[in-house]
């Protein structure tokens, strides 16, 4: 039965308008459900890095819903410089931001990501009206914002908080682009993120670099 | 040529130029300090957007520079603050040879100041806060120089500072969708509420203060004292800004009450926690929540006369914080620890420096015949006016530095039997004797200080205006 429905949306006429669908609205959203836990999880640096690299690409995907492709690929090329700038100073360091959470940690932290989802998932149709943008948009643009203030209030190392506010902005990004849609303000976005990890950068480092800098 | 040209891009290209000569300290402070009191005389001296002549010659330096489709204005209406924040700077960079003469402090500082003069400058209005979280991303490497242990403070102020700028964002949107839909009450107390809270990460309104004294704490104070100098200022004056721009806002009540609570609050809490502090360096923290309080309590009265002290309260506030800061610096730079035990005894060896740290303390206080009590008592008798217990209240706050002074007075002259060396170098002594003198002249004479800087709530014509 499953496999004749499978066959049967297939052979739809309309199949390209639903794959296109599912890659527009809700594939960004599980991308960012996945990079979001995988955050918070305080994995290796590299897991860390690699997961905000695939948050920003469903960030420019969900931002294509509402600006042209241009606009979406700025913000995929800040993010990733973001990601970059910071996988380059942090492979120069080691420090406690590389420190791997303990497993009791991460299982708190999944149940909490968990309580985030049903918070976010219930307060949607109110902040609905607050802010007019699809349903995809808002979703993924409120668990970013609340599971980057989540990241924020669980730690002190400058990495960690760079993600953390990157997330956040991110998360506001993506709901801003489905009301405003200013070139300006999407370059001046893109600048402060990269500013951020440019700031982020500079604070994991400036303990090792010499006084006279 | 046009003023945003000499205002803001030339000092930002300043700024880029001494980033490459930061390694001679002494070219880098001298040409920062003439750079910006030549700015600072500019604004003063020439009229903005108005034919002058120099010789034979007719010149006129044009107001608005486009960029991208936007525009940074700036017009006679801003000359007073760009006296203001040119010659705050200039000061600021001038002490810097004895407080902390350090290679980021002038590049980044002009970057910092050319930032915020654009985020007052630029229209649509909305662009300040992506500018002003500029500014913020610029003043990291003077918080944090290379070399220094990384702690909480400077990460928290980050933080804190860059959650604002959603808030102020959207609440921008909001607003251009309400003039769109003929003052929608909904929108409205929306946009108030984003607005309200993105200024409240910005300004470190209570609750969100909590980073102001750990940053001082953590950071050396006389970049601390320049940073928490130039950014609520400047911030508060763009809050003036958006006063001035939006009738509803400034027509609306509940706004002052709330303005009011909060300033309380503010004062209040920073005075009682300021009362019981052992460690000197925090004062600074505690002294912008306090100062920031007065300021809100100053805009809270809604009148022409709150109106003038909130424009006033800036000079005392500046001169305060900056000797204050400067005397904590000297403190650090010899090694001394800046906690009760280390500064027992420290009128004997640093005397000048002892001074310009109580007489800091107590003007911040309000206490008579300094700086901060002309401001202070007028804002207490007009706050009488409208609410006796807020009043009463008010002091009490006001109070907590009177009980730090006495507190810090009385560590300073501990140990006196034990009589050590003048430890402090002419230039130091010049300096800070010069922050004393000007702290004792702002009490006596607050007339001949405080007509001008009235000037400032120029920019915002309709706020002054009786409602």
């Amino acid at each position: 039965m499953g496999f004749t429905s499978l066959g049967a949306i297939i052979n739809h006429p309309w199949r390209w308008w639903w794959v296109m669908t599912f890659l527009a609205m809700v594939l960004p959203l599980f991308m960012v459900v996945g990079t979001s836990l995988c955050l918070i999880l305080h994995l290796r640096w590299r897991w860390t890095i690699l997961a905000l690299v695939g948050q920003y690409l469903a960030v420019s995907l969900l931002v294509l819903q509402n600006l042209s492709l241009g606009l979406a690929g700025v913000k995929l090329v800040a993010g990733l410089m973001a990601g970059a700038v910071l996988a380059a100073s942090h492979s120069t360091i080691e420090d406690g931001s590389s420190k791997v959470s303990p497993l009791p940690g991460r299982i708190f932290r999944v149940f909490a990501a968990l309580l985030i989802f049903i918070v976010v998932f219930s307060i949607e149709p109110q902040a609905q009206e607050w802010l007019p943008a699809g349903d995809s948009v808002l979703l993924s643009g409120l668990i970013l914002v609340f599971m980057g203030l989540f990241q924020l209030g669980m730690t002190g190392s400058p990495f960690r908080t760079t993600v953390g506010l990157l997330t956040t902005l991110s998360g506001f990004e993506v709901i801003y682009a489905a009301v405003v849609s200013s070139v300006l303000v999407a370059g001046l976005l893109a600048m402060i993120t990269l500013g951020l990890a440019l700031a982020g950068a500079y604070l994991m480092n400036v303990e090792h670099l010499a006084e006279s800098a | 040529m046009n003023a945003p040209m000499i205002w803001i891009l030339f000092p930002m290209v300043v700024g880029v130029v001494l980033y490459f000569l930061r390694s001679y300290r002494l070219i880098s402070l001298v040409s920062g300090v003439v750079v910006c009191f030549l700015l600072a005389v500019l604004a003063g001296v020439v009229p903005i957007g108005e034919t002058f002549q120099i010789g034979n010659i007719d010149l006129e330096i044009s107001t608005t520079l486009a960029f991208l489709g936007r525009s940074f204005i700036l017009t006679e209406n801003e000359r007073t603050f760009l006296v203001l924040i040119y010659c705050l700077a200039g000061v600021w960079f001038f002490g810097a040879g004895i407080g902390w003469l350090h290679p980021f402090f002038v590049p980044f500082g002009m970057g910092m100041l050319a930032t915020l003069v654009a985020a007052l400058a630029v229209e649509p209005f909305l662009f300040a806060a992506l500018l002003i979280q500029g500014a913020v991303l610029l003043s990291i490497p003077i918080l944090a120089p290379p070399g220094t242990l990384m702690k909480n403070g400077i990460q928290r102020y980050l933080l804190f500072q860059t959650l604002a700028m959603p808030f102020i964002l959207l609440s921008g949107w909001m607003l251009g969708l309400n003039e769109a839909n003929q003052n929608n009450p909904d929108l409205l107390l929306r946009a108030g509420l984003l607005l309200g809270l993105g200024f409240a990460f910005w300004l470190a309104v209570f609750p969100f203060y909590s980073w102001v004294p750990q940053l001082a704490f953590e950071t050396h104070p006389y970049p601390a004292g320049f940073v928490l100098s130039l950014l609520p200022v400047s911030v508060l004056l763009i809050g003036l800004d958006f006063l001035n721009g939006f009738t509803w806002l400034r027509t609306t009540k509940e706004l002052y009450q709330v303005l009011q609570i909060v300033g309380v609050l503010m004062v209040v809490t920073g005075g009682l926690w300021v009362s019981f502090q052992k460690e000197l360096t925090r004062i600074l923290g505690y002294a912008v929540i306090v100062e920031t309080g007065f300021s809100l309590l100053a805009l809270s009265l809604h009148s022409p006369p709150g109106f003038n002290l909130f424009a006033i309260a800036f000079l005392p506030r500046l001169l305060g914080m900056m000797v204050l800061a400067m005397g904590l610096g000297v403190l650090i730079n010899k090694g001394i620890a800046t906690n009760r035990g280390g500064i027992n005894g420290l009128f004997n060896r640093l005397p000048f420096a002892s001074i310009a740290i109580l007489a800091a303390v107590f003007s911040i206080g309000g206490f008579p015949l300094l700086a901060g009590f002309p401001v202070r008592f007028s804002i207490l008798e007009q706050l009488s006016g409208v609410s006796s217990l807020n009043t009463t209240w008010v002091m009490v706050g006001s109070l907590g530095f009177w009980v730090a002074g006495i507190r810090i007075l009385f560590a300073m002259v501990r140990d006196s039997s034990n009589p050590t060396t003048v430890d402090e170098t002419w230039p130091q002594r010049i300096i800070l004797i010069l922050g004393i003198v000007f702290l004792v002249l702002l009490g006596l004479l607050p007339g001949y200080f405080y007509e001008g800087i009235v000037g400032l709530l120029h920019f915002a014509p309709d706020v002054i205006l009786p409602q």
